[in-house]
């Protein structure tokens, strides 16, 4: 279990509106709205979030539907369905891993 | 078993419903539907209604709350509302301001 300042969102537990602050945050259960983090966000394995997130660090397992911008890195890990658009300077895109969607990081033509 | 933590230093401004309990250590605001207990630990500020099993309050609360079990207020808690349950206690030290309806005849 993560103690401390992580904030877990159980399997059980649905969330509407708005999730903002500096603590982690892991979702097992479900989120629609918008998640406004100053510091990670983990859609774990059977987690599924509907919403526009903004993170430092956003890291997916489950599914995510909506609009992304990290300040970091965004991975999308195998076993993880993602639909909408990503920005951030770092995006991993693993094997296994479904996405579909725009990616932008900022990278210069030419 | 995934236990819900809304940690120090976050704010829902929403819904939260389901059926695991939910531990408030952050900030909720809005509503709180829930068959599970819902603790609002020491640091934690709710101001929502809170429709659910059991309720401990050991932090602040501003909100209706229905329970259809229990409700706690603990000697640091604060609720400000009215609370509706089958059995209710304050503890020695809790503050209350509002309305009591423990359903007696």
């Amino acid at each position: 279990m993560p103690q401390g300042d992580t904030c877990t969102i159980g399997a059980g537990v649905t969330v509407n509106g708005r999730l903002t602050g500096s603590a982690e945050v892991n979702v097992l259960g479900r989120v629609e709205g918008s998640i406004v983090l100053e510091n990670q966000l983990v859609v774990d394995q059977g987690g599924e979030v509907v919403a526009e997130v903004e993170a430092r660090v956003l890291t997916v397992r489950g599914k995510l539907n909506g609009d992304v911008v990290a300040h970091e890195v965004v991975t999308l890990e195998a076993g993880s369905v993602v639909t909408g658009n990503i920005r951030a300077p770092r995006i991993i895109i693993e094997e296994g891993a479904r996405f579909k969607g725009n990616i932008d990081m900022d990278v210069q033509a030419g | 078993m995934a236990e819900t933590i809304i940690a120090q230093g976050i704010t829902i401004d929403g819904e939260i419903s389901g059926d695991e309990p939910v531990l408030i250590e952050g900030t909720v605001k809005g509503k709180i539907t829930l068959s599970a207990t819902v603790t609002v630990a020491e640091q934690g500020v709710v101001e929502a209604d809170i429709e659910t099993t059991e309720v401990q309050i050991s932090g602040t609360l501003t909100g209706n709350v229905a329970a259809n079990e229990r409700v706690e207020i603990a000697p640091s808690g604060k609720v400000i509302g009215d609370i509706k349950a089958p059995r209710i206690l304050i503890a020695d030290g809790a503050g209350f301001k509002g309305h009591i309806d423990m359903d007696v005849e």
